[in-house]
């Protein structure tokens, strides 16, 4: 969902995941890993009590079946039994809003689970972690028995014959390619977009490069190691079947970081000392912002006011329309403010802003849009004008504290004309007061730190052009000073648009203010953590399907999984039933008896009939949407091409999704490799 | 009653396809045990089921019926394997490893220090006369020099209980003869041997019991000597004699003195192969097991 090919912004079209996340995201693990987990303890203590009418020790070694399981199994199957009362009788439902219907109202393609505390979600959440619990027993109970000097054994293996059977070589010689700049391949660009390009076209180069490779050996090794039987002395050596897995996981993990590593490193050269770009792509993409988001609202004198549509975009941007005397504000709220704005000895915090501009009129010829931007603190209330005023300006709910303001700015305003102060290269007012020109950006600092009040009567923006004004630190000393009254925001930013017949398209990623800026560099390394992480979970499921199927069918099935992450959009859409003309069942009745996909089907037996078989299918969607791993969390390369700082928390969270998403494999292949008969 | 190593009871073994169905008994409700210190052959045509029962009681396939235990503990169990040499029937080892390092490498799977590992892996390489060749990756080694690095991969914990799959074939005669003295030596060691072979005369120069499998049935199981003895013939060795007519009548006179008749006389020979093919001829001719254990067969009789 982002609309046309645009530059100079980053396109939020997911929140990053981030700390505050983790408590749905468990939940719904739970729920998800835990389902799939209660599936494979049932089927397992089925297996175990009746399938195998031998009994001999080997068997019950090999399957063992503790009170412990069947207790959790039971407690399992009690809240799901629990759940499915609750689901039939109706009671404390929203599974489903939980997770998808933020897709239907909200502009974002991906919004990340909430944590809720309604009965439903909650027994599901408890079926699923009992599973898990049950399933996970003699899992954990071997892991004790685990030994790194083995695990490393094997690992160190992997590593040789990969660099051995000179797969290593070619993989070095494919890296060339990075030594070639990206002009020669894609000329004709925007020169401000030379480094996105470069970035885009690496990040593809090395993902390709990665990730290929990683998902063959990975989807071959074990295979061919009991194909060629050198398994045989390895499993009648005191190894843990288990160790085997991870031994070659860590392996592969070893080689996907030292090929990471390589390639970073002769990306990272290459973009800081090998070429020079354009002075303007280095200033729009070689740094690391850190930004710090608000919450975006609409409002105006019209108290049911939320912005406009004009039916662009998937209703991405919300608009306001743009009059003198409008009284309709974009306007963005930050709870927190961090002690470094307020610092002392910074005298500005930028705030940039990117906005969406829909002419209704033609405007003027290479003009951009008028807005008006007023930032102030929760001490500096502000309410929309009275009904019946028609002037569109917003006033301080403290009415007196307005006019002492305005009155403290016009005498410093009279000063500076006089050339009283401000020393001499004084501006002829505070409006154009500039940190360059300390004497006088004092005055606006001071004023801004009285009142809680700063306001930039005019900047010219271009339609999805980047721009900024920079605010007096002074007034985040303000906003940080006392306790706000009923969790009111700290700082709010008011935005209004000037031009008449204009409309401005916002959303919640477009404003931001900013941080001290980091190292560009330090991001560009970031960014391979995100790859580094898709790269493992390749591995981590074509092991894990290997220790089971062929190389050729693991490989393939990884690829199928992995490559369906990118149309994971698309999955959703279809598993929430949310495609217009609805799941295939409808679908294909719609196109039978050809009616139109929105047109509404009669209430029949049919179309009951219809509505089961199109729920079933997207229920047995959501089960393998699950399962696709979520290759967006783990893609930062927006970030660095746009120059926005990938915070350390987003990657820490990444680790934990990773971690998560590979732990229900690595049970599956703990049970798979187990029961496997290496020489049959 | 000296300590069991090795015990199947009823060991059976059935293979089938993906869908479970049955394509080969293997091996058929075989009752085994092994005591230490023994060197025990495993003797059967090709396709006997002598391979399939190393293999269960390695682990490396799960029984069908019946159980398998060595050292006392099930087959499944990891644990044993510290104790457990074992050389498959080919080498299958990693081929881009030389032998130095495929002796680290198997060295460090076991529960063993690292300055004994090195110590073991140099004198094992020396024992199997691969000094010379200890630094060539595998890859380029013949299947007698692989043979040999598969033997002193099976050797480097010290194991109690060496099993072997074939451990002559492709040895040269040399070779051959060295892996018998290197098989007694390590019974010498107190060391339990469990091996499989074709080669008659190799079984019987080193095996002290054995158990003859045909089409997974056991068919003979006991001591080599008191297999190959008949109880029915008498044979007598002399030495600075020459077999003339004369000699002949003497000893027929003899013979016929004490009732007896002489059926053939001339130099010693190799019985055992004898023995083997009747063993299979019969098994051929009547399908199914033909041992009884010595309470069952005393029982009948
Ligand atoms: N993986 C398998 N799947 C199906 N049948 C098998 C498999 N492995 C062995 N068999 C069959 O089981 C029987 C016993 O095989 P096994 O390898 O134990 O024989 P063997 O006595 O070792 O023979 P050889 O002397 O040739 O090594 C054979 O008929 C063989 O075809
Ligand atoms: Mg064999």
């Amino acid at each position: 969902m982002t609309g046309p090919a645009l530059f100079g912004i980053l396109i939020l079209d997911r929140e990053p995941l981030a700390f505050q996340h983790l408590p749905g995201l468990v939940q719904v693990w739970l729920q998800d890993a835990g389902g799939f987990a209660a599936v494979g303890l049932f089927a397992y203590l089925l297996t175990a009590i009746w399938g195998t009418s031998d009994n001999s020790e080997s068997t019950k070694l090999r399957m063992p079946l503790s009170s412990s399981m069947l207790l959790m199994a039971v407690v399992s199957l009690l809240c799901y039994a629990a759940f499915a009362a609750c689901f039939i009788a109706g009671i404390g439902k929203e599974i489903q809003e939980q997770r998808s219907a933020a897709i239907a109202t909200e502009a974002m393609a991906y919004v990340p689970p909430k944590l809720s505390l309604r009965p439903q979600p909650l027994l599901l959440a408890a079926g699923g972690l009992f599973a898990l619990l049950g399933l996970g027993q003699p899992f954990v109970r071997d892991l004790f028995k685990l030994r790194f000097r083995r695990i490393y054994a094997i690992a160190k293996l992997s590593v040789k014959e990969a660099i051995r059977n000179r797969l290593f070589v070619v993989f070095l010689i494919f890296m060339g390619i990075f030594l070639f700049p990206v002009k020669w391949f894609l000329p004709n660009n925007k020169p401000e977009d030379e480094i996105r390009l470069t970035l885009d076209v690496t990040a593809f180069a090395s993902t390709l490069l990665l990730l290929v490779p990683a998902v063959i050996i990975s989807a071959f090794r074990i295979p061919d190691d009991i194909k060629q039987q050198t398994i045989y002395t390895i499993v009648t050596k005191p190894v843990e079947r288990f160790e085997i897995v991870l031994g070659r996981f860590l392996g592969f993990g070893t080689l996907v970081s030292i090929a990471l590593g390589l390639m970073t490193l002769v990306g990272w050269v290459y973009i800081t000392f090998g070429t020079t770009f354009d002075p303007k792509a280095v200033e729009e993409s070689q740094r690391a912002r850190v930004p710090i988001r608000g919450k975006i609202d609409f409002k105006a004198k019209k108290e049911d006011y939320v912005g406009v549509n004009v039916g662009r975009e998937f209703e991405y941007r919300k608009y306001i329309g743009g009059s003198k005397s409008t009284s309709e504000r974009a306007l963005w709220s930050f709870d927190a403010v961090p002690a470094s704005l307020a610092d002392p000895g910074r005298d500005s915090v930028p705030c940039e802003f990117t906005f969406d501009i829909f002419r209704l009129t033609k405007g003027e010829e290479n003009r951009g849009v008028d807005i008006n931007i007023r930032v102030v603190t929760w001490q500096c209330g502000q309410e929309p004008p009275p009904a019946d005023v028609k002037d569109g300006l917003w006033r301080w709910t403290d009415s007196a504290k307005q006019a002492a303001y305005e009155a403290k700015r016009n005498a410093i305003d009279e000063k500076l004309r006089k050339k009283e102060v401000g020393g001499p290269n004084a501006p002829p007012s505070l409006a154009y007061a500039k940190p360059e020109v300390p004497e006088a950006w004092k005055l606006a600092d001071g004023l801004a730190e009285e009142f809680g009040f700063y306001e930039v009567g005019s900047v010219e923006v271009y339609d999805y052009h980047p721009a900024s004004i920079r605010i007096p630190s002074g007034l985040f000393r303000n906003a940080r000073a006392g306790t706000p009254p009923g969790g009111a925001p700290r700082v709010t930013v008011y935005v209004k648009c000037l031009s008449g017949g204009q409309m401005l398209g916002m959303a919640q990623g477009d404003l931001y203010l900013m941080d001290s800026e980091r190292s560009f560099s330090e991001n560009y390394f970031k960014n391979a953590v995100g790859l580094f992480c898709r790269a493992l979970i390749l591995v981590g499921i074509a092991v894990t399907l290997s220790t089971y199927l062929s190389g050729v069918i693991s490989l393939l099935a990884t690829m199928f999984l992995y490559i369906s992450a990118y149309f994971s959009e698309h999955l959703r859409d279809v598993a929430t039933g949310q495609s217009t003309g609805g799941g295939p069942f409808e679908s294909l009745t719609r196109l039978l008896s050809a009616s139109t996909p929105t047109s509404q089907l009669d209430q029949t037996a049919t179309k009951t009939t219809i509505d089961i078989g199109d729920r079933i299918f997207q229920w047995v969607f959501r089960r393998y949407e699950n399962v696709v791993p979520n290759i967006d969390a783990f893609t930062w390369t927006n970030y660095l091409k746009e120059g926005f700082n990938i915070n350390v928390e987003y990657l820490i969270v990444n680790a934990i999704i990773l971690f998560g998403y590979l732990l229900p494999w690595a049970l599956l292949s703990y049970y798979l490799i187990r029961n496997r008969e290496v020489a049959a | 009653m000296a300590e069991v190593v090795v015990e199947t009871r009823s060991l059976t073994k059935i293979y089938r396809d993906f869908w479970g169905r049955k394509k080969k008994t293997a091996l058929n409700a075989l009752d085994l045990t092994i005591e230490k210190g023994e060197i025990f052959g495993l003797l059967g045509p090709n396709g006997s089921g002598k391979t399939t029962t190393i293999k269960l009681l390695l682990g490396l396939l799960f029984p069908s019926g019946g159980d398998a235990f060595v050292f006392g503990q099930p087959a499944a169990k990891v644990e044993k394997n510290e104790k457990i040499g074992y050389l498959p029937e080919e080498s299958y080892l990693y081929r881009f490893l030389n032998a130095e390092e495929t002796l680290d490498f198997y060295g460090r799977l076991f529960n063993i220090s690292s300055s004994v590992r090195e110590k073991r892996a140099a004198e094992l390489i020396d024992m199997v006369g691969l000094s010379r060749d200890k630094k060539r990756i595998l890859r380029e080694y013949s299947k007698g020099m692989r043979q040999r690095i598969g033997l002193a991969q099976a050797l480097i914990n010290d194991p109690d209980l060496v099993i072997l799959d074939e451990p002559t074939s492709g040895l040269d005669p040399e070779g051959t003869r060295w892996m018998k003295d290197l098989i007694l030596d390590l019974k010498k060691k107190g060391k339990t041997i469990l091996m499989c072979s074709h080669r008659l005369e190799d079984v019987q120069d080193v095996c002290g019991r054995i158990a003859i499998l045909h089409n997974g049935d056991l068919q003979e199981l006991g001591a080599v000597e008191k297999l190959v003895e008949d109880q029915q013939r008498v044979q007598i060795q002399a030495s600075g004699l020459q077999l003339t007519p004369a000699l002949e009548n003497d000893l027929r006179g003899v013979i016929e003195k004490h009732g007896g008749t002489v059926v053939d006389y001339g130099h010693p020979k190799s019985t055992l192969e004898d023995l083997f093919l009747r063993i299979i001829e019969e098994s051929k001719a009547r399908p199914g097991r033909r041992y009884l254990p010595p309470t069952d067969a005393a029982a009948k009789s």
